[in-house]
């Protein structure tokens, strides 16, 4: 298991480079971001020292060497645009994504799996066919529609919640987060809403048709037969064997809503690292937008990886390569 | 538990009596203004890159020698008094006395020789001040005394004062070596100005609190809290949801709404950011225009007769009122009436559609051209929406247009690199006057002249301006040259901005050209 873990990781390495290499050769291609930071009267002696500083004068190639050399060293080279350490930026919008994309999933799992469970244990019923039905709203609304109704609704007519911002992060555990208030909560809540709405309909529509497909196999109707206890079976022989896809949804739904919750953060001014890929991409800011993609791909990896891990834990039928092949 | 507290039930006239005394018990609150800002900062040090909006903020801690007033004339800051010596090189400025930074040093003379010095390199940065500073010979900066400065430009240059209204003075004795990175946490935020740092959150927030022995009196606020909320909307429903008590860059879109609403007070400006339309004079052949069937032809954007035709197709009333929603002024030049540079005898063409259709015929395209004009998508308010409008109002005198429009990201490299023919071009009066447009627009040597226009003629003039020390010629000078320039029309102004904010109806608001939002521009009514 280890060797394969090792082999993973390697596989990484090799995926983060290639990506690094395509943001170089993407940024030369769209434009100069020299010329996104001098003055707008600039004169060329201006742009051409623009160019020097940020190292824009030497080939591509002899960029991209530098930046492979620098790191070795662990430095992902400095902003830009704002002249700090590029990686540090990442990390330190992080923790606020991380807050939103946690309380998203939560709800998303909270109300997804109870009626997932329900809509495919009795599929024929008026109840289900309602979750079913408004089910749908999740996955057929814009995402960034959702959220301006949530903001006008909650925080404008009703004036219930706050229409945007995080709450102020307080430390507790040695954690610093914005959900140990109340206030943290009042925040969240809204874009938490907003991102979960969708992955609830993928949770509940998933689990539906995996229930229905479980209930239907021989060893349920064994175990009835049996007449094994109605919470025994539902909880035990059949939620648990719905695992392996719930997994696999949260494994894949987490990373991209980790790297991609743009829309949302955008629109309920959340400050997490969606907002600053966008600036890094549009300011042409090529060292920030390196460090977020690698880190990205990172946190892609390590899900995957613990995926994959869990699958052998939930369902001891699936065996990693790598083990059998020592 | 208190205990102290007795349970009474107020009754009749006790009740009313309790709340009063209720109210006066309790301590004046500390007045709080939340204002939500468009756009981030890049940094917090102010001298890390010019840019609106890292200056917006810097001068809330931070005091520059000058100040500019709503309307961009200028008034005393950290210097009472300036102007020339007798040598017309050499700049005397008297600066205030008894001013003291927020830890208590008292400030000098060497603290602005050190700020300018530090302007023309940050560790790090971008430094694009050296720009503002070019015409100062920096070696030559010299304290008279520890309230007098005196300033020596490479050559004759009258704008100097202007441009001593855009850089922040930061402390010596703290700024010596800083990094960017110590403005940010606050560590090296230490200036002279009406607010202390509080506290920076990339991405989120800025907040201040009020410097009580500011020289220029209390500030209007004990703290001021900045949120930077990007969405347009967001930033509406924050103010509507009572969120924020103010907020900056109102969408146009919603300022109908917010005007009507009772419990909202909206304020607008003209701003100081001129938009134009920039045409390809110089080339032989466009490289964006061919004839209606396709074919290669010479560039008619040379003749004056077509680019006064296009001037009077394009229906600057329609762009203002139906593109930018009103908050807009038509103009033909780089200002609206009230700023320096403007000239009053540029009048605004007429929109003369027949007239414009002769035009074209008697400079033998009666039948137009193929053309595609070029804009941004996401730099200018309502950017693209105005590109199709233009591209219409062409079609009305035989010209197709194709509108092709890019973020900004990859458009200034090819403009600067004359990739276009016909492009959008929106400048903001840096100085809060109109040569600070004039001199990368339309000057022969200048690479933001993306036309290739070149007219010895204006060169001279503005050139001649450019080196009068007197005020009024200066002016006159510079008016001149305008005039000049735009009677051979080298490119389409079409409006002005206009900077508006919102706030709850309790709050009054100065609108200022430069479209920074300050703090003490919102006063409780």
């Amino acid at each position: 298991m280890s060797v394969y873990i090792i082999r993973r990781l390697l596989q990484s390495a090799v995926v983060m480079l290639v990506m690094a290499l395509l943001v170089f050769v993407g940024v030369y291609l769209i434009g100069d971001p020299a010329q996104l930071l001098v003055a707008a009267d600039a004169d060329q002696a201006d742009i051409d020292r623009m160019r020097r500083i940020l190292g824009l004068d030497q080939p591509l190639w002899q960029q991209f060497l530098r930046f492979l050399m620098n790191l070795a060293r662990g430095d992902l080279g400095w902003s830009f645009a704002h002249g700090e350490p590029a990686l540090a930026m990442v990390f330190q919008r992080m923790p606020a994504t991380l807050e939103l994309v946690f309380v998203a999933m939560l709800m998303a799992l909270l109300v997804g799996i109870p009626l997932g469970l329900y809509a495919g244990l009795h599929p024929e019923r008026k109840l289900s066919r309602l979750i079913m039905g408004s089910s749908i709203v999740g996955v057929s609304v814009p995402n960034f529609w959702q959220g301006l109704v949530l903001i006008f609704v909650m925080a404008v007519s009703l004036q219930v919640l706050p229409a945007g911002g995080r709450g102020e992060p307080v430390t507790v555990l040695g954690i610093r987060s914005s959900l140990w208030t109340v206030d943290g909560w009042a925040h969240v809540f809204l874009p938490a809403l907003n991102l979960a709405l969708f992955q609830c309909t993928l949770v509940i529509r998933l689990l539906r048709t995996n229930v229905r497909e479980i209930a239907a196999l021989d060893y349920i109707r064994f175990a009835w037969a049996k007449g094994l206890p109605r919470s025994r079976i539902v909880y035990v022989h059949i939620l648990r064997n719905t695992l392996v896809v719930l997994v696999t949804v949260i494994g894949v739904q987490l990373g991209s809503l980790i790297a991609y919750s743009v829309v949302t953060e955008t629109i309920f001014a959340w400050p997490g690292m969606g907002k600053l890929i966008i600036d890094s991409i549009n300011r042409l800011d090529r060292p920030v937008t390196v460090a977020y993609l690698m880190v990205v791909v990172m946190i892609f990896i390590l899900i995957n990886l613990v995926v994959d891990i869990l699958y052998s834990v939930i369902d001891p039928r699936i065996r990693m390569r790598a083990s059998t092949a020592s | 538990m208190t205990k102290t507290i007795p349970l009474v039930r107020p009754t009749g006239i006790v009740a009313p009596l309790l709340v009063a005394a209720l109210a006066l018990a309790t301590p004046v609150e500390a007045q709080t203004l939340t204002v939500a800002l468009a756009t981030a900062p890049t940094s917090i040090d102010p001298l890390f890159q010019q840019l609106g909006s890292n200056h917006e903020l810097a001068i809330h801690t931070f005091d520059t020698l000058l100040q500019m007033s709503p309307t961009m004339q200028l008034r005393p800051g950290l210097a009472e008094s300036w102007g020339p010596t007798s040598d017309p090189l050499v700049w005397e400025f008297k600066l205030r006395k008894g001013v003291k930074f927020h830890d208590g040093t008292p400030f000098t003379a060497q603290d602005v020789l050190f700020s300018l010095r530090r302007a023309m390199n940050v560790p790090g940065a971008p430094s694009t001040y050296s720009r503002a500073l070019a015409s100062v010979d920096v070696e030559k900066l010299r304290a008279v005394d520890d309230h007098t400065l005196h300033v020596v430009t490479k050559s004759v240059f009258p704008l100097l004062p202007r441009f001593a209204a855009s850089i922040p003075i930061v402390s010596r004795a703290i700024g010596a070596g800083a990094l960017p990175r110590e403005f940010n946490d606050g560590s090296k935020t230490i200036g002279t100005g009406p607010y202390k740092f509080e506290r920076y959150v990339p991405g989120d927030q800025i907040s201040y609190v009020a410097n009580p022995s500011y020289w220029g009196g209390k500030p209007h606020w004990d703290r001021v809290v900045y949120r930077i909320v990007t969405s347009g909307p967001t930033r509406v429903a924050a103010l509507l949801a009572g969120d924020v008590d103010a907020i900056a860059v109102v969408p146009t879109t919603d300022m109908a709404g917010l005007e009507r609403d009772p419990k909202v007070a909206v304020a607008c400006g003209p701003s100081t950011r001129v938009m134009y339309w920039t045409m390809d004079v110089a080339s032989e052949q466009a490289r964006h225009i061919t004839s209606k069937d396709g074919k290669p032809m010479p560039n008619p954007l040379r003749d004056l007769r077509v680019r006064r035709a296009i001037t009077m197709a394009i229906d600057r009333a329609a762009i203002v009122e139906k593109v930018m929603s009103g908050l807009a002024i038509a103009t033909n030049q780089f200002a609206s009436d009230g700023f320096d540079g403007y000239n009053p005898a540029i009048a605004l063409p007429e929109n003369d559609i027949t007239r414009a259709r002769r035009l074209m015929a008697e400079a033998d395209v009666p039948n137009g051209f193929k053309m595609t004009l070029h804009a941004t998508n996401d730099r200018y308010v309502n950017d693209a929406q105005q590109a199709q409008a233009v591209a219409q109002m062409l079609a009305r005198i035989g010209i197709d247009v194709t509108v092709e429009t890019m973020p900004v990201a990859s458009y200034f490299n090819r403009a600067r690199a004359k990739e276009f023919t016909f492009a959008m071009v929106g400048f903001s009066m840096g100085t809060g006057e109109t040569s600070s447009v004039l001199t990368p627009a339309l000057l022969s040597d200048s690479i933001n002249n993306y036309g290739s226009w070149k007219s010895a003629k204006f060169d001279s003039t503005f050139k001649q301006a450019m080196s009068t020390i007197n005020p009024a010629e200066h002016l006159r000078l510079i008016q001149e040259a305008t005039a000049l320039a735009m009677a051979d029309v080298p490119i389409v102004p079409t409006h002005m901005q206009v900077a508006c904010w919102a706030s709850r109806s309790a709050l009054k608001i100065t609108a200022f050209a430069d479209e920074y939002t300050r703090a003490d521009a919102f006063k409780r009514k």
